[in-house]
């Protein structure tokens, strides 16, 4: 049969690497030949391929049900995928478990035939490889690649050819394999998936990731290649994390971008640092301790009032600047110095250095009112002054 | 900020850098206090350790040897970008606590969770000053 030549043609290409679902994808479709699978080329160490009888080639089989929402699907072939294609990361692999877990569920009921043991001990190695990247990064790059996900299923009915997968972008290298499995899945019939399980257990110790055309195939320009990922995908993280380098490209000038932006960080904090020790407060503040614990202190008081305060004002209160409206709104005890606190929140927050006055005036008249209820767990004298208050500066 | 130092005495001058680095220090304790799993947070204790100004008890996890990771280049394309891309790299390290040890996938990792920190930290001290300010005019206002 023709398809399993080409099977076979992919095979000892890659030697001694997996391409299992490559193979299943020329196996049903009709595809012209792709450069870098047709070409019978080098064979590596084989590892005992040969031996196996012509026709029974691995092919994916329908390992989801069409109904199955394209996300979910695609999420269920990343793991595949990246199992297959990732090396041994940082061990982190709650971080992408707990983004997969939905979806791996799904996908495990479905690949019943395909996840035995080796599969499993492949989708560990899979979290501990992808789950090297951040938790933030995780959480991107699942959305990124399902969205790339998206962009190459509504590509499939023109008939990808690989060569137009190769020129995407490195973080949408699995998308491609997954938009192949994404085909395989369709066309192809069950029967190859045993063939699968019986080849994947010989192969779990390679790396398996599919060679981009016209590239190297060897194992360490493809290792470099998935850390140059990895990497870039962490450079993306980073560029939305600072401000302004949306629009910059190239490496150098990010991290130029990001050096600086640390820098001018911690200039900020040296800076505030002298500005607080220059205030002089005449109560006992002890800003010292109040920072050094601020950021941490995980003992914080009711936030239902902080949540009301938030919807209110519109910011967000970090849990940090909880910590910090609950130590002062201890301390302080006029309705003015509340409003600062109410203040200082929105300073933080919108990080803008003069403090909104046309805001706080704008609350005057919900002020009371906003203040009581906000305060109501954290600060009762407070409120009772509050009155009081009012009635001296009216 | 001015007018305080104007009124102050000669010698507070230098009272204030001295406050405000121990300030800074107790921010930085905070900061290295936010986040316990962090490497850079973990090479800030070890460091303020050194220096003994975090107290023993507050110290969430404890490493005396710093994880041994070789500093491995950025591949880049080019050879001069390569090198710029390299130069940077090594000044993120030097920014970053405990960067020198990290390679550089983990080095940004480790960067970004920095920058968020330092965000909030950044944010806190923002809103302390800004009430302390508000606090003290009010005070000065009413006397």
């Amino acid at each position: 049969m023709e398809i399993n030549d080409k099977d076979k043609f992919e095979l000892e290409k890659n030697g001694y690497r997996l391409n299992y679902q490559n193979a299943g994808f020329l196996a049903g479709t009709s595809m012209p030949d792709l450069s870098w699978n047709a070409i019978p080329g080098t064979s590596g160490p084989n590892l005992g391929w040969d031996q196996n009888p012509l026709g029974q080639f691995p092919k994916l089989g329908s390992f989801l049900p069409p109904s199955i929402s394209d996300i979910q699907a695609d999420s269920g072939f990343i793991e595949r995928a990246a199992k297959y294609s990732c090396f041994n990361g940082a061990n982190v692999s709650a971080m992408l478990g707990s983004i997969n877990n939905s979806v791996l569920d799904q996908s495990k009921r479905s690949e019943n035939l395909v996840e035995d043991g080796i599969n499993r001990r492949g989708l560990e190695r899979k979290e501990t490889g992808e789950g090297a990247s951040s938790g933030g990064c995780g959480q991107e790059e699942g959305t990124s690649v399902a969205n790339a996900k998206k962009r190459k299923r509504s590509n499939q009915g023109n008939g990808v050819n690989q060569g137009e997968e190769a020129q995407r972008s490195p973080v949408a290298n699995c998308t491609r394999e997954i938009a192949e499995k994404d085909k395989i899945e369709k066309k192809k019939p069950s029967e190859n998936q045993i063939k699968d399980e019986s080849d994947m257990a010989n192969k779990d110790e390679y790396v398996h990731i599919r060679a981009r055309r016209g590239q190297a195939t060897n194992s360490h320009s493809l290792a470099e290649r998935v850390r140059r990922e990895k990497i870039s995908e962490r450079m993306k993280y980073l560029q939305d994390l600072v401000p302004g380098c949306s629009k910059v490209t190239g490496k150098a000038v990010m991290l130029d971008e990001i050096i600086n932006y640390v820098q001018s960080l911690q200039r900020q904090v040296e800076f505030l640092s002298m500005k607080l020790s220059a205030i002089n407060p005449r109560l006992d503040f002890n800003i010292e301790g109040i920072l050094s614990k601020s950021l941490f202190d995980p003992h914080v008081g009711p936030s239902s009032s902080m949540a009301y305060l938030s919807d209110q004002s519109q910011t967000q209160l970090h849990r940090s600047q909880q910590n910090l409206l609950h130590g002062m709104a201890g301390i302080v005890d006029s309705a003015d110095a509340l409003r600062r606190i109410a203040n200082a929140q929105l300073i933080s927050n919108t990080g803008l250095k003069e403090p909104l006055t046309q805001m706080s005036n704008a609350w005057d008249g919900d002020y009371q009112n906003l203040m009581q209820v906000a305060f109501q767990d954290l600060n009762n004298y407070a409120r009772a002054e509050m009155p009081n208050a009012n009635n001296m500066s009216s | 900020m001015e007018n305080l130092l104007s009124n102050a005495s000669p010698h507070s001058e230098t009272l204030i850098e001295e406050r405000g680095k121990r300030i800074k220090i107790a921010a930085e304790v905070g900061l290295a206090r936010s986040s316990g799993g962090r490497l850079w947070a973990r090479a800030l204790r070890r460091r303020l350790h050194r220096q003994r100004k975090l107290p023993q008890q507050a110290c969430i996890v404890k490493n005396s040897t710093p994880p041994l990771m070789k500093e491995v280049p950025l591949v880049a394309d080019v050879a001069e970008e390569k090198d710029e891309v390299e130069d940077r790299v090594r000044a993120l390290q030097r920014l970053v606590p405990g960067g020198e040890e990290m390679e550089v996938e983990r080095l940004f990792e480790e960067t970004a969770d920095y920058i968020e920190a330092l965000r909030e930290q950044v944010g806190v001290m923002r809103a302390l000053a800004c009430l302390l300010d508000g606090i003290e005019s009010t005070d000065g206002d009413k006397l």
